[in-house]
């Protein structure tokens, strides 16, 4: 299903951000991909080609992209999908533990869901918090810290009750009307409309 | 610019990197991404060497070392990789220092921390630029102990292209490849850090040109499954020749093992095709050594009924001579395909005329050759202008198709050192915004072309002619660009050259109107060359078609007219469907066993090799007269390359038997001229060709896409 | 020459009259053979798994000094291969009467899938037979061609005119078993010319 059909002016809005020439619109790739991630909760083939029809480009290389950054998913997500940092830090600290933990308790494996639909997981690379370790990320919403085998049950226990994600630090990622935004919608930042050279 | 390079002081043409710098003082550096013909990234590490220049002071004057009152040279805190560094005047380059040293044989620790040890078994050993240069420039041991990456060691690029992953040391010449050389992104990392492979979402490499990637592979990472295992690289006889499956003639090398053609490699002509191939070309040999006949047959019983029979060329000789005797010379027709050499193109001239027979032909042929001088293939890439009328060039002459992404990037080409192409030339940048606006198509069927041109229509490329030579108001941005253009170029496909003189003496008045150069792209490989030949029917019936002879020769043509009756020899690799109707066979050697000269679309004289191919006792064409001389008790004239070559001496003054590696344009100007073409009809069968001759699919198990439409009837 | 230069060089051949013979009577009785002795070829298999060792590589052709060797490779079938990886090779031969059995293709080997075994008995009839494929090599296979082709026709198992205590490279190679020496030590004399040699020769 294409998904861009019905939304010719977001898909405008969205060019209208990067140059009219033919490498401009090579450059609405991410915004694109984060536009249907958000709405279908990972890009289906079928878009990755309506993607690359959109920028001028082939499906190669829109997957290229994708799969350099652990954010894009090509197969659907859990409701709450958990991002186990791999890295150093937090490879010291236990995360590979941590990940066979949520293997067993959970029942799956990196790209698939639980059969209620809550929850995928995936490692990814360092999230920057490495003083945290073992840290995870919860979907978009935010990271949870200094995880012990507790704690980790305790979450996954709420989550599955229907409890809503209490991050311990939220992740600074929207912009809406060109205004930073975290997960719980606070402001960060001014916009970029107001934005004013600098003077001197 | 004076650069020195360990202690030797060079001169070297602004622009120069620094690795070329190296390579020009006759030393060495190790590299695996850089490659002449593609943009220097500097992904791989490995051509570390230590660099510095001095630098001006304040006063604008070079800030001299105190103690020694010579420049002071600021050197580069750490080692940079040679091939994105620009060399600048001053500049001292140190190569081969121990630290220089280190820091390669570190580099290469990395490069092997995941490649596999399997060059026993890899296609690439022998022949591998991480294997020369880990011997070379490495340690010969790892301190990385843990264990290496695993991945898919057979993953099936396309049917022709088959991947290692394990291999790969993301060199990124393949990636870079697709997109700068055809400009088809079909091929892109996946993943990222160790974890990076290299793979196409599109369904078998959907390109023309997918084969190069097997050639520019420094490690056996991409690998050409049609020789997959079929022998090793030291093993292999390498002949550098030319590849005759098009017109545009590229320098290939063909290798072979114990008699058999295994392989075909790309071999570099900068003129020409610089170092790449088309599939067709590359993949399109195995149909060689599928059922080949390698001795003269003839008929059991001496009826076109009878089952084929071996036999010696003295039986089939004795057999030509008493069924030719009861004919006159000059009922006797000559035929032949028009991807012969010239050699034996004259010789065919040469003994028709002997025979005095009027019926002699070639195919396919136009009917009508332009006498403009076309432009060389290097022009087409520096032109600023192109119009294609009438032309699937990707399918027609695939490597022109190359000059002319080339065009749209501007006709940047790499520059040339005493040590050959530049390895890494700076001006050429990654990702170039393709000049579109230079480029128009105007084909009936769309084609790759349209997608990259700045205007294009699928409307036909004859009416397109005539409306542009009307003045139609429609063209007029078209017009402006012709006029604006200084070296503008209108290329002709077989759509438009098939319909003959009239049409063509249009197009030679649309390109001398805006003073622009006119290629043709001729019916077959040879075809340019043949055409100042004598070899055209000249009387009623004696054409191809018509075949009204009492006996024929055919060589290498499929078909023969379903009404012909007369005693028919066949000369030919393969029993094709003109042989199940022979008297004769006569067995032929394919243009990889041919001495002999090559004329390409810009008529330019190439040399073909003879590979070490098991023929039996096959004969070229001039071979084949030789007997038909034995039987009718003639002497050709011509019966050899040599002789050939003495009468090309004469006519052209040019010295066909030594001709440079990149071959020469001749002049044809003085010699008889194509002008008798234009009482001869066309001997095409189909306007329409592609990269996959006809004779390529024989023994094939997959039929490539365009050929399957075109052969076999596709799904419509 | 004095009278007691002669009765020395007497003493020295009487001598020997009374010491056992060095020469054997082969092929009546088995010849000694030293551990490292280099006779035909033998392509060896991997313990276990029971696949070839050897990968095609062709790596034994490139280093023969006499051209001996031809090998063809080919792509392994991942259901039911020949040899572990990818390639194995479809086509294996050794001319013998080429070889010189100088062992610079077991040095070559990267597998050691090829080894000098202690096989000398290569005699043939025609040109054509010395040229040794797959087959004749593969470990399990005991005897020349002709040796082979003689105790297919004969009914009889292949006797081999030699001892030897096998190296530990020939990985499988059992020669004859009662003509097999453990210890290197002879033991020609518990070996009686075997009934069957006789048969052999004829």
């Amino acid at each position: 299903m294409l998904y861009f059909t019905d939304k010719q002016t977001q898909l405008a809005d969205i060019f209208s951000r990067y140059p009219h020439t033919e490498q401009g619109r090579r450059s609405a790739l991410m915004p694109l991909l984060r536009e249907v991630q958000n709405a279908l909760g990972h890009v289906p083939e079928e878009n990755i080609a309506e993607i690359a029809a959109l920028i001028g480009s082939t499906a190669t290389e829109v997957k290229s992209v994708m799969s350099f950054y652990s954010t894009y998913h090509t197969t659907p997500t859990g409701k709450w999908h958990l991002q186990v940092c791999a890295t150093l830090s937090c490879a010291i600290a236990g995360s590979d533990e941590l990940w066979d933990y949520l293997v067993d308790e959970l029942g799956i494996g990196a790209g698939e869901v639980t059969p209620d639909g809550l929850f995928s997981i995936q490692k990814v690379e360092c999230l920057g918090s490495c003083g945290t370790a073992p840290m995870i990320q919860v979907s978009d919403v935010g990271f949870s810290e200094c995880i012990t085998r507790r704690k980790m049950r305790t979450q996954l226990e709420q989550l599955r009750a229907g409890a809503n994600y209490l991050p311990d630090t939220v992740v600074p990622v929207f912009i809406q009307d060109g205004q930073q935004l975290n997960a719980l919608e606070q402001k960060i930042g001014g916009k970029y409309s107001e934005l004013e050279p600098l003077k001197f | 610019m004076k650069v020195t390079v360990d202690g030797r002081t060079i001169e070297v043409p602004t622009g120069t990197s620094a690795i070329d710098a190296v390579f020009a003082a006759g030393l060495d550096v190790p590299y695996f991404c850089s490659q002449p013909y593609l943009s220097p990234i500097g992904a791989c590490r490995m051509c570390l060497v230590e660099a510095g220049s001095p630098r001006k002071g304040p006063d604008g004057t070079l800030i001299l070392d105190e103690k020694t009152g010579q420049p002071k040279i600021f050197w580069f805190p750490k080692p940079q990789a040679s091939c994105t560094l620009m060399a600048s005047e001053g500049m001292v380059i140190v190569s081969q220092s121990a630290s220089v040293k280190k820091a390669q044989a570190g580099m290469m620790e990395f490069t092997l921390i995941n490649h596999p040890l399997d060059c026993p078994t890899c296609d690439k050993g022998g022949a591998c630029e991480l294997q020369d240069r880990a011997y070379e420039y490495g340690y010969g041991d790892s301190r990385f102990e843990f264990d290496r990456r695993h991945a898919d060691k057979h993953y099936n690029l396309s049917e022709n292209v088959v991947l290692d992953q394990e291999r790969c040391i993301h060199c990124k010449r393949c990636v870079r490849y697709f997109e700068e050389v055809p400009g088809e992104e079909v091929l892109d990392f996946i993943e990222r850090g160790s974890y990076t492979f290299i793979d196409s979402a599109e369904e078998g490499l959907p390109s023309n040109f997918s084969g190069n990637i097997t050639d520019i592979c420094p490690v056996g990472a991409l690998l050409d499954n049609v020789s997959r295992f079929r022998g090793r690289n030291w093993e292999y006889d390498h002949t550098a020749t030319v590849c005759t499956a098009c017109s545009v003639g590229c320098s290939i090398t063909v290798d072979a093992r114990n008699g058999q053609l295994e392989r075909i490699q790309g071999r570099e002509n900068y003129q020409v095709n610089q170092t790449w191939l088309c599939d067709g070309g590359r993949f399109g040999h195995t149909w060689l050594r599928h059922e080949r006949i390698t001795t003269p047959m003839i008929r059991e019983g001496g009826t076109r009924a009878g089952a084929w029979v071996p036999a010696t060329w003295d039986e089939a000789i004795r057999l030509i001579r008493g069924k030719l005797g009861e004919i006159s010379s000059k009922n006797i027709g000559l035929y032949s395909h028009a991807d012969i050499t010239l050699e034996e193109g004259l010789a065919l001239e040469r003994f028709a005329a002997q025979l005095g027979t009027d019926s002699v032909d070639h195919a396919p042929r136009y009917s009508s050759a332009s006498t403009l001088v076309p432009p060389t293939l290097l022009e087409v890439s520096q032109a600023d202008f192109v119009l294609v009328l009438g032309a699937d060039v990707h399918e027609e002459a695939p490597v022109l198709a190359l000059r002319l992404e080339e065009m749209l990037k501007g006709g940047l080409l790499p520059a040339r050192y005493e040590h050959g192409t530049a390895i890494a030339d700076l001006r050429m940048p990654e990702r170039v915004v393709r000049q579109r606006h230079k480029l128009v198509v105007f084909s009936s069927k769309s084609n790759l072309l349209h997608g990259k041109a700045g205007l294009a229509a699928e409307i036909s490329g004859a009416s397109a002619l005539h409306d542009l030579l009307a003045g139609s108001a429609a063209f007029a941005d078209i017009f402006k660009s012709l006029e604006a253009a200084q070296k503008p170029i209108v290329i002709l496909g077989a759509e438009v050259a098939c319909l003959g003189r009239a049409v063509l003496q249009e197009a030679e008045t649309l390109v001398q109107k805006y003073n622009a150069k006119l290629l043709v792209l001729p019916a077959a490989s040879n075809s340019s060359g043949l055409s100042h030949l004598q070899l055209v029917p000249r009387g009623k019936g004696s054409s191809l078609q018509a075949m009204q002879v009492g006996a024929a020769l055919v060589s290498r043509l499929e078909q023969v007219p379903a009404d012909f009756a007369g005693f028919l020899m066949v000369h030919d690799t393969h029993l094709t469907e003109a042989a199940t109707r022979a008297d004769v066979f006569l067995p032929a050697v394919s243009s990889y066993e041919k001495r002999g000269t090559f004329i390409n679309l810009e008529g330019r004289a190439l040399t073909l090799r003879g590979a070490a191919i098991d023929a039996g006792e096959s004969v070229d064409l001039m071979g084949v007269i030789g007997a038909l001389g034995d039987a009718l008790n003639l002497k050709p004239e011509i019966r050899g390359v040599r002789s050939a070559q003495r009468e090309f001496q004469k006519r052209l003054n040019i010295d066909l038997s030594s001709l440079p590696d990149e071959g020469q344009i001749i002049n044809w100007s003085g010699t008889s001229s194509a002008a008798t073409f234009s009482a001869a009809t066309s001997s095409v069968h189909s306007s329409v060709t592609t990269m996959w001759k006809p004779n390529m699919l024989r023994g094939k198990n997959v039929v490539p896409q365009q050929a399957r439409e075109l052969f076999v009837g596709g799904d419509d | 020459m004095g009278v007691m230069e002669i009765a020395k060089g007497m003493g020295i051949t009487l001598s020997k009259l009374f010491q056992k013979p060095v020469t054997i009577c082969y092929p009546e009785q088995p010849a000694q053979l030293k551990a490292r002795f280099r006779g035909r070829h033998v392509l060896t298999r991997h313990p276990g798994t029971g696949l070839e060792k050897c990968i095609g590589c062709s790596l034994c052709a490139a280093a023969c000094p006499a051209y001996a060797i031809y090998v063809e490779a080919a792509e392994n079938d991942p259901k039911s291969p020949h040899s572990p990886g990818e390639r194995y090779a479809s086509v294996y031969e050794i001319n013998m009467l080429r070889c010189i059995f100088c062992g610079m293709c077991e040095e070559a080997c990267p597998t050691g899938a090829i080894v000098l075994g202690n096989e000398f008995e290569l005699a043939d009839y025609r040109y054509g037979d010395f040229v040794y494929g797959k087959e004749d090599m593969m470990v399990g296979t005991q005897g020349s061609k002709l040796q082979r082709r003689e105790a297919r026709t004969s009914g009889k198992p292949v006797v081999m005119g030699f001892e030897v205590s096998v190296r530990e490279e020939l990985e499988g190679v059992k020669y004859a078993p009662d003509r097999r020496v453990s210890d290197g030590e002879s033991n020609r004399a518990s070996n009686p010319a075997n009934p069957e040699s006789a048969g052999r020769k004829a």
